[in-house]
């Protein structure tokens, strides 16, 4: 099921264009949305919330233009914002529970459910602490609640790890995993950190200048294809030579690392590969520890050195 | 197995998907406009934020309680006059001041400053639905300011015998005390609104707030009695715009001579037309300006 479907999407501001015809659709799971600074993740956010109108193009939320049922698509959708400022002399339960009810909920089943999801975040015994008393990664737990409490189909999460520290990265984002895999809530993630987007998301769409520069699953785009990763106990230098006479190109990192490139195969040395990283390392008589196809991390997408180099 | 047994049931506990109704998106309005209310008030907040209400109230109705007991102890022997529950918004007007310079920023600047806005602005509720909530929420609680103490009077003074003499007067008594109460709250909560648009900082508006409300009076009196100007300049004067209103609702006599209120010799119409236009003024200036309000991130 695609959440959320745009076609063409334009936004200006002035004579500045902050989406140029964005295409994409996000499907069911967990989402991330990447770019630099400036390259269009904010308005493309307030645009599927419905707190700006489009200058063209299509976008469907849920089913629903945002522009024209702005208030119906909110209802169905949970925000949390990347600021921390929440008021604070109220109560995490009470905030929890008043957003709840803005969602629609009856009072009685924003109070229980305010109290079970600021459980489910951990802040089951400070939940009636004002909220000017919480830290910086309390405060984030109580965003992420008020967010899910009234079980939205899609939760927008705005950078949900700024400010905290590694230990309590791990457990927002084994949080948001969990709210995806077990509450089927979609989660779509506004965030600058591509190793915890590559964590916990199961798809990612790039923004660059207005535009989708790379969008689909991570499992597609990270893998590499073009190469292979040869680990040996030893005497790599001999192994890259000898796959180089064997028409591969190859070289070795250290004494135990070879990177081979299948692109870089000489004309009719197609169907080698790890046939031939195989053979080479038989000969040689060396150790084998891994043969692995090349790896392509988020961040070498990101920086267009993945598969099909940043092509849009 | 017992009966009880074979009817007893294992209650998951914990956070689990939602499966029961939910309220139209409309009602969402109703929702901010209560909490709204119970945040003037002070509810659920620490004692200081209920000393502003207070105060307000206790300043609003502290001369009704004392009219209250002079009726009760001199009535046999002192001429108490009606007029004096239709005039009691004078008093009222204090409170009236006092909440909206205090109340009104610590509401509306405080729901952007504290993040709030951007979460409900994501949430069902429009710009237009979340100022109108706010509004309203001012706007009752200014009215209940006048209109209770009135109301009180009222019935004391009909109790003891020097209200009105039927039920149907009565109804009218009431009617004109709403209308009233309505009239005199609708620009202090207007303009509230208006200069908290436009005021990111709560001491800051609630200057803005206490200068237009009370400083307006004594220019307008200047200009027309020293310099001439025609009385119709009354109508810039929001406190006297607002009184002169009030009183009118009751057909009371109005003032005239020197000293007086330059907009009390000015026709009823024109006054009602002020106090509309000035109010749809403010509330569209509000709107404008909170629909080029940025959602913080």
């Amino acid at each position: 099921m695609v959440i959320v479907e745009s076609a063409g999407v334009v936004k200006r501001f002035g004579s500045t264009v902050a989406l140029a015809g964005v295409d994409v659709a996000i499907g069911e799971g967990v989402t991330g949305l990447l770019g630099a600074n400036g390259a269009g993740k904010t308005t493309l956010l307030t645009l599927i919330l419905g707190l700006r109108e489009r200058d063209g193009g299509s976008l469907q939320v849920l089913g629903v233009d945002p522009d024209s049922a702005g208030p119906d698509v909110r209802q169905r959708l949970g925000y949390s914002p990347e600021h921390h400022h929440l008021p604070g002399d109220m109560t995490a339960a009470d905030l929890v529970a008043h957003i709840a009810r803005l969602h629609g909920l009856p009072r009685v089943q924003a109070t229980q459910r305010a109290s079970d999801t600021l459980w489910e975040v951990g802040l089951g015994e400070e939940r009636f602490r004002p909220i000017g008393t919480m830290s910086t990664g309390q405060r984030q737990r109580v965003k992420l609640a008020q967010a899910v409490a009234h079980h939205p189909e899609l939760v927008i999460l705005d950078e949900p790890t700024d400010g905290l520290d590694p230990v309590q990265r791990a457990d927002m984002l084994r949080l948001i995993s969990r709210l995806a895999a077990e509450h089927g809530i979609n989660v779509l993630i506004s965030s600058h950190h591509l190793e915890e987007v590559e964590r916990v998301c199961t798809s990612v769409v790039m923004l660059d200048a207005g535009r989708v520069a790379r969008a689909g699953r991570i499992s597609d785009l990270t893998v590499g294809g073009t190469g292979l990763v040869v680990e040996v106990y030893e005497r790599a230098a001999d192994l890259a030579a000898a796959l180089e006479a064997a028409g591969l190109g190859a070289h070795a990192e250290g004494d135990e690392v070879v990177r081979v490139s299948l692109a870089a195969a000489r004309p009719g040395s197609e169907g080698v590969g790890a046939d031939a990283v195989r053979d080479a390392v038989a000969d040689l008589g060396l150790g084998l520890r891994s043969l692995l196809p090349e790896h392509v991390s988020l961040a070498d997408v990101f920086s267009g050195a993945g598969p099909d180099g940043g092509a849009t | 197995m017992s009966d009880t047994g074979a009817q007893a049931q294992i209650f998951e506990g914990g956070f689990r998907p939602y499966t029961g109704p939910r309220l139209a998106v409309r009602l969402s309005t109703r929702t901010l406009y209560t909490y709204s209310l119970g945040r003037l008030l002070g509810r659920k907040r620490r004692f200081r934020s209920k000393l502003v209400p207070i105060a307000s109230a206790v300043v609003a109705w502290v001369g009704a309680i004392g009219l209250i007991f002079w009726a009760a102890l001199f009535a046999s022997i002192v001429d108490i006059d009606f007029d004096t529950v239709r005039g009691y918004y004078r008093f009222a007007w204090i409170g009236i001041v006092l909440l909206s310079v205090l109340a009104t920023p610590t509401l509306l600047t405080n729901d952007r400053r504290s993040g709030l806005l951007s979460l409900y602005l994501a949430s069902p509720l429009s710009r237009s639905r979340y100022l109108g909530a706010q509004a309203m929420a001012i706007h009752t609680l200014l009215i209940a300011l006048s209109l209770v103490p009135v109301l009180i009077l009222g019935i004391v003074y009909t109790a003891l015998g020097v209200g009105p003499g039927h039920a149907g007067d009565f109804a009218i008594f009431v009617l004109r005390a709403i209308a009233a109460s309505i009239s005199l709250a609708l620009l202090p909560t207007t303009l509230g609104v208006a200069i908290c648009s436009v005021a990111r900082r709560t001491g800051l508006a609630m200057v803005l707030i206490a200068l237009c409300l009370l400083v307006p009076q004594g220019i307008v009196n200047l200009l027309v009695e020293a310099a001439g100007a025609p009385a119709e300049l009354g109508v810039l004067d929001p406190m006297n715009l607002s009184w002169s209103l009030s009183k009118r609702s009751f057909a009371l006599p109005l003032d005239s001579g020197p000293g007086v209120s330059a907009v009390e010799s000015v026709a009823t119409w024109i006054v009602v037309l002020a106090t509309l236009g000035w109010s749809a003024l403010l509330a569209s200036f509000a709107h404008w300006r909170y629909r080029r309000v940025e959602v913080e991130r």
